[in-house]
């Protein structure tokens, strides 16, 4: 009977704790954001959004526009390299 | 009496004379023949000889000229960048060759005199040229459609470019570099296009029958060197507008 008092003594405890760790971490919260709100940083000092959107998608289509031209070169080289192997002597008439 | 059998002897040995002179024109008629026979003889077995090895040499052309036409389909249907409609437009008149080709070795198989071999023969290298004409004529399509596929491709590519830049010179950034660089890509586009769209109508306008095939096709081929030179040097206009990006965004709208 002792035991199980014990227990409950200790399980209680534990849950105290935690409590009172979740109020103590939301209270931090709390102030973090009333600190940012008291302060805001200036616009024209933050990185500005619509210029990060317009370096993604800058990067992004050049490298589409480069990856084209260069899946294009290669496959170039190839074909211009059969062109220029093609033995146009096989079509002369001499000796037929 | 006696006189009789004189005369008689003499017609005897007249008689014999006769048949010994015309025993020899008999044996001088039959060697004549059988000369005539002979000659004739080795005559139809050289033609013969001839026929087999025309035939053979008619097939082997005519099986070399398929083989490389094949493959020109099997790039032609491989390409990744040519649309449905470039790929059956391109790959018919590979088709039409083939298949003429194909009925052209049937006629040569039953071709029965020498003439008709070497007329046939001839055929295959005249009526095709695939080396000549053919073959060059395709590959330098299929090549134009891919440029001019990319060059088209880049268009719309540079539009958005000039968008973003637009935008940057509406947030007072300093986009000079850039514009200068992407200017320098549409002029090269443009340049490519230009070249590209005439060289595909000379290249079309080019049959087995046209006499100065191998200028136009040496001439094409010095433009397509230069396109390549332009879509490289487009590649390097890009690098430095990915560097002249990264910059202007860094930096402090320009006052």
């Amino acid at each position: 009977m002792a035991n199980f008092s014990t227990s409950r003594t200790i399980i209680f405890a534990v849950f105290a704790i935690a409590l009172l760790i979740v109020v103590f971490v939301m209270v931090s919260n709390k102030k973090g954001v009333q600190v940012v709100n008291q302060s805001p940083l200036p616009i024209s000092q933050v990185s500005p959004t619509v210029a990060n959107v317009t370096s993604q998608n800058a990067n992004k289509v050049m490298q589409e526009t480069d990856s084209a031209i260069q899946q294009t070169s290669g496959q170039l080289d190839s074909d211009l390299n059969s062109l220029d192997n093609i033995d146009k002597t096989q079509d002369s008439t001499a000796g037929l | 009496m006696k006189k009789y059998i004189v005369v008689f002897s003499f017609l005897i040995l007249m008689l014999l004379a006769a048949r010994s002179s015309f025993a020899k024109d008999a044996d001088n008629l039959t060697r004549q023949a059988q000369n005539t026979i002979n000659n004739s003889s080795k005559a139809a077995v050289k033609e013969q000889e001839q026929i087999i090895k025309l035939k053979q040499q008619g097939d082997k052309m005519i099986d070399q000229r398929i083989a490389s036409l094949d493959k020109l389909i099997a790039r032609i249907d491989n390409d990744k960048n040519l649309t449905s409609d470039e790929k059956t437009t391109l790959s018919l008149d590979v088709q039409n060759a083939i298949n003429g080709l194909t009925v052209l070795k049937t006629k040569i198989a039953g071709d029965t005199t020498s003439v008709d071999l070497k007329t046939d023969i001839k055929q295959i290298v005249t009526s095709y040229k695939v080396y000549e004409i053919l073959e060059p004529k395709m590959r330098i399509l299929v090549i134009i459609d891919n440029l001019q596929d990319i060059s088209n491709r880049l268009g719309p590519l540079a539009q958005k470019l000039q968008i973003f830049i637009d935008d940057l010179k509406g947030q007072n950034k300093n986009v000079s570099d850039l514009q200068i660089l992407l200017d320098d890509i549409n002029s090269n586009l443009s340049a490519i296009n230009t070249k590209l769209s005439a060289d595909k109508t000379a290249v079309m306008n080019i049959s087995v029958n046209t006499v100065n095939a191998k200028d136009v096709f040496v001439s094409v081929r010095k433009d397509l060197a230069q396109v390549r030179a332009l879509f490289a040097k487009i590649r390097h206009d890009i690098a430095l507008m990915r560097e002249d990006f990264k910059g202007v965004l860094t930096v402090s709208p320009t006052k």
